[in-house]
């Protein structure tokens, strides 16, 4: 519609116009409906994030009820019925034989109680107690160290007896540490049922009182399970003894061969492909397949390092070749994850490099090659040293994600059960991942809790070297 | 299509030459550069003469920083570049293929439109393309030619006190003069200056000018600049270029800076020294 | 301008030794340097080859077995290699169905956060949330499947009844592979459409669009192929996604369209089968190289078409 131009009038500007009809008022309520419709799936997304995080804080302690597997009475020092005295025998009768069975036994024995021989009384207390062995047993708590001592010894493996005295010898520990050794170890004393954490904090009279009518008499406390013995304890069979170091040695270990191999190999491509490979055929090829690696499921690796250094190149990654003793089965060791894990992270060292090495500007590597410095003296004396902070983000980045990945390394044969620290790169090891998922998997429900504590430190560790690695890189992407 | 506007003297052998016909430093013979498919200069001849000024002159856009990073190979780091006829460099082809790229830059330093120090210390900057080609020299006399260096750009009396700062630290006409004083220490035998000026203020630029006066007695100096009042006070020599219809730019007119200015032979090249366009 | 005499030219120049010759030098290290950088790069090619040659070697092991065809393969509705059943049907269907669970959680809540990112939030808020996002796609997947098993099955059961929902099932580990693909969606997403140019938005609202119409309308049909791209690699992401389905979906080949049930998936079966101490020979072992190649197949494809689209967008921007 053509106007003729002129001073606007003030009715051009009137409130009607400016406020829209009703067709224009409902799609600005459209609009704003749509934008929370927006806002709130980023809140859900948010939510059902947090949701996770509360999740897992949530089983990682709570009150928790327990029960001995096994009484205490029968492993502890007792003396034979025979060597007892009559009035011993008597006293015994006495508390232990029940009522109706005491009055049965004039009729049975042929004579009152008072009337018969040490052996029969002795007899009595054989057929009429539920456990005649322990009625002379001094309770856990009477015992001395020594005597606490010698129970341990008499009643673990041999294996778990040293691994304890490797921990602290018994010798130094407490009385006190050493009944809780027992009750842990040979009592077997063990959680038979844990309210979660919120729960705890927030209905703790309820679950007390519950407590009092379900589990009368039975030993309570609030259990944290991510403790320092947690940490630094081999791994049992026994949720309430096992511990993660076995795991956190050989996340170490795995992670830090897989970055000494995958850095220098991914630093070198990224080079060659930003500085020397140019527009050539061959650098576009190697840059497509590094994006097409990069998004091949992590299990794939798994099956390449399965067939290739654990199958192919058995002899070697066992160290077999090299006359290393008992090697692992099917080159299920580090050296084998290792590689896997280095192949596996390549690409994102590459990438990472490659974004790195393309930040430095033009000028500084004009600036040296106008001096005579060749392509290399440029890129080794003042490229490298300036993208050396961005590589170093993406080495941290890689490192995260060596920590954290997990399917490979069950298909390369991560065992599940390793309850000694890893002794060297041919050894059989376990990864804190694989524990986790160990852990979740069994069947005794308590484990999940034992997982929760792994999972807090696998998750802590992982964010925190990302969140080290976005902070070094939002800073860098300041100074550039 | 540029034809040879200019007889270009035989070389003269170092001694025997008169002052009126100086001798050949760099000869360009018909070259021609692309970037892919897109031809960037067309056909320019045109002669270096050694210990002058030569000023490369003319409109944005005309292939002046193309042609002068052609005397020093510069343009190799450009994906897809490629270098027709022959640059010559006393009398030897420095595009020719058995040639060390570095070995040129190493003869045929430059300096660039913004000063580009190495983010290191102002004696690193400076020492860094000595040390290159001399890995065995002691530190002393390392650091003598550095001074050296930073006296040759009138540059050691402001940053003696300072060596271990980083060159990024200084002013931008003093970093300029560290990029000349980090040229000149590997004595060179041609200086090209991209713009040298264009990036500083007034006094800088002051400076920067006579500096290449002075650095002439013992430099080959090739300029872009944009700066007509500039390339009359310090050049001995100008070139002219324009770009041509199809975006190349060639050569129109090479002579005395003086002829250049007072009484060229292209119109084209009048209308842009009197300012009437460009 | 004086000039000045060749003889004082000489005598005031620099004393050089010699002119360097422009003839190339010799430099051993260098060639050596390039060699293994472009060494390092090719093996990125070696491990591609590497990849492929294991696969497709180890699955012909399989499939020259006599007793398997490649009929049977893709129709048979039983995976029992010891029973000498090889029909991949259940474990696809259940990857689809976890993969399909997966993307109804993550690519409306993904893409809705990436639209909210780039066209609503400040840069103040994107500049923490962007970060955020990053955290949140670090996070190990394993901790997504305890997640899984811990929290979400738990709930799906008390909310369905414990007699519909099986303890292992599907739609637990597909509902929480979508949470853990969510920020791969919103950031692709948003970096696609973070690239539309300023200028079209602008346009949009200057003809008296709604901020929800100008991205709704024209950002996000803009963005189009790079959102395509998005959605392709969180279908790839979900296809290769083996902790949460190892813990979660089940511990058996079952062929069942119920998300309800137990079922386990292409990743979920190659994972718990190489757990156990398998031999490295035999028809078990065969067999999980045959199900890995149809799997690197599947991805593969998958991570080209979503490259092409990102390459169609950038060069319409």
């Amino acid at each position: 519609m053509a106007r003729s131009i002129t001073e606007p009038t003030p009715q051009d500007f009137s409130a009607v116009e400016l406020r829209g009809d009703a067709s224009v008022r409902r799609r600005q309520v459209i609009a704003r409906t749509g934008r929370g419709v927006l806002f709130f799936s980023l809140v859900l997304g948010l939510v059902a994030l947090l949701t996770l995080f509360l999740n897992v804080f949530d089983k990682l302690g709570g009150y928790a009820v327990y029960a001995f597997k096994i009484d205490p009475l029968t492993i502890t020092p007792s003396r034979p019925l025979e060597e007892l005295s009559r009035e011993e025998l008597l006293a015994l009768i006495e508390k232990h034989v029940p009522e109706d069975a005491k009055a049965l036994i004039p009729e049975e024995y042929g004579a009152p109680l008072e009337e018969l021989s040490n052996e029969d009384l002795v007899n009595i207390l054989y057929n009429d107690t539920p456990s005649p062995e322990t009625l002379t047993a001094k309770p856990l708590e009477a015992l001395t160290r020594e005597e606490l001592i010698e129970v341990l010894q008499r009643n673990v493996t041999g294996t778990r007896f040293e691994q304890l005295q490797a921990e602290r010898p018994l010798e130094q520990r407490t009385r006190e540490e050493l009944i809780e050794l027992v009750e842990v170890e040979v009592l077997q004393r063990s959680v038979v049922w844990q309210w979660t954490l919120f729960e705890s904090i927030f209905n703790r009279d309820a679950i007390l009182a519950e407590i009092a009518s379900r589990y009368p008499g039975s030993d309570y406390e609030f259990k944290w399970w991510l403790t320092p013995r947690f940490i630094a304890s081999d791994q049992t069979t026994r949720p309430e003894t096992t511990g993660l170091r076995p795991a956190l040695l050989g996340s170490l270990l795995v992670v830090i061969l897989s970055i000494l191999f995958a850095v220098p190999i991914g630093v070198a491509a990224g080079i060659y492909l930003e500085e020397f490979a140019g527009k050539s055929r061959l650098g576009a090829i190697i840059q497509t397949n590094i994006y097409n690696l990069a998004g091949v499921p992590s299990i794939i690796y798994g099956m390449l390092g399965l067939a290739v250094f654990a199958r192919a190149l058995r002899d070697f990654t066992t160290g077999a070749a090299f006359g290393v003793p008992n090697p692992p089965p099917n080159g299920r060791t580090i050296i084998t994850a290792s590689l896997t894990m280095a192949l596996l992270i390549l690409p994102l060292i590459i990438v990472n490099t490659q974004e790195a090495i393309r930040a430095v500007p033009q000028a500084l590597r004009d600036a040296a090659l106008a001096v005579g410095a060749t392509k290399w003296e440029t890129v080794w004396h003042h490229v490298l040293p300036v993208a050396a902070p961005g590589i170093l983000t993406g080495t941290i980045l890689a490192t995260a994600r060596a920590l954290g990945e997990t399917a490979p390394l069950i298909v390369v044969g991560a065992a599940a059960y390793v309850t000694m620290d890893p002794q060297g790169i041919f050894s059989s090891y376990t990864v804190l991942p694989i524990q986790i998922y160990t852990w979740t998997k069994l069947p005794e429900q308590i484990f999940t809790r034992v997982a929760s504590a792994a999972v807090v430190v696998l998750l802590v560790t992982v964010l925190a070297i990302n969140l080290t690695a976005i902070i070094l890189r939002n800073r860098l992407r300041k100074q550039i | 299509m540029a034809e040879v506007r200019f007889s270009v003297p035989k070389q003269s052998s170092a001694g025997g030459a008169d002052n009126a016909v100086p001798s050949v430093k760099m000869l360009l013979e018909d070259v021609s550069v692309f970037y892919g498919t897109f031809r960037a200069l067309a056909g320019v001849n045109m002669p270096v003469y050694e210990h002058h000024i030569t000023a490369i002159i003319g409109p944005s856009g005309c292939g002046k920083s193309t042609l002068i990073r052609t005397l020093n190979r510069m343009n190799d780091t450009v994906d897809g570049a490629r270098v027709e006829g022959r640059v010559l460099l006393d009398g030897e082809d420095i595009y020719a293929p058995d040639v060390d790229p570095a070995i040129v830059r190493r003869r045929v330093g430059m300096v660039f439109q913004k000063p580009n120090p190495f983010p290191k210390s102002i004696f690193e900057n400076v020492a860094f393309g000595i040390w290159l080609y001399n890995k065995r020299i002691s530190r002393s006399e390392l650091s003598d030619r550095v001074e050296i260096a930073l006296k040759r750009a009138a540059l050691w009396d402001e940053v003696k006190d300072k060596l271990k700062q980083l060159g990024t630290s200084l002013s931008g006409g003093q970093q300029q003069r560290l990029c000349i004083a980090r040229a000149i220490a590997v004595e060179p035998e041609v200086l090209l200056m991209d713009e040298p000026a264009s990036a500083l203020d007034p006094i800088s630029t002051m400076k920067i000018e006579e500096l290449m006066l002075d650095l002439k007695r013992d430099y080959t100096i090739v300029i872009v600049t944009h700066n007509m009042q500039q390339a009359a006070r310090v050049s001995d020599y100008t070139a002219m270029m324009m770009m041509r219809p199809d975006r190349a730019g060639e050569l129109i007119e090479f002579d005395r800076t003086e002829i250049i200015f007072t009484n060229p032979k292209d119109k084209r090249t009048a209308d842009y020294v009197s300012g009437r366009f460009g | 301008m004086a000039e000045l005499s060749v003889a004082e030219l000489q005598t005031k120049a620099p004393s050089r030794a010699r002119r360097l010759s422009l003839r190339r030098r010799a430099r051993p290290g260098e060639a050596v340097i390039r060699t293994i950088l472009l060494g390092s790069g090719v093996l990125s090619i070696f491990t591609t080859v590497g990849i492929i040659v294991v696969l497709v070697s180890d699955a012909l092991g399989f499939f020259l077995h006599p007793g398997v065809t490649l009929v049977k393969f893709f129709t048979d509705t039983v995976w029992a290699p010891e029973f000498g059943r090889y029909g991949i049907l259940p474990l696809a269907t259940a990857t689809l169905i976890t993969s399909l669970i997966a993307l109804i959680i993550a690519v409306p809540l993904g893409l809705s956060a990436a639209i909210f990112l780039s066209e609503y939030a400040s840069p103040r808020a994107r500049g923490y949330l962007k970060p955020i996002l990053e955290l949140l796609a670090a996070i190990p997947t394993v901790v997504y499947g305890y997640f899984a098993v811990t929290f979400m099955t738990p709930l799906l059961r008390s909310i369905f009844g414990a007699d519909v929902v099986d303890f292992y099932n599907m739609a637990s580990a597909g509902i929480v592979m979508g949470f853990m693909i969510i920020p791969l969606v919103a950031s692709v997403s948003e970096d696609a459409l973070a690239s539309v140019p300023r200028a079209l938005r602008e346009a949009a609202l200057g003809l008296g669009a709604t901020p929800l119409e100008t991205s709704l309308r024209v950002v996000v049909p803009a963005a189009t192929s790079g959102i395509a791209a998005s959605i392709i690699l969180a279908i790839s992401r979900a296809f290769g996604e083996t902790m949460i389905v190892l813990l979660a979906a089940g511990a058996g080949p079952n062929f069942t369209l119920n998300p309800f049930k137990a079922a386990e998936t292409i990743t979920g079966h190659i994972a718990r089968i190489s757990t156990g101490d398998i031999s490295h020979e035999g028809m078990d072992f065969y067999s999980l190289f045959a199900l890995g190649l149809v799997l690197f197949i599947m991805t593969l494809t998958l991570n080209l078409i979503s490259r092409w689209f990102v390459k169609r967008f950038r060069e319409v921007y």
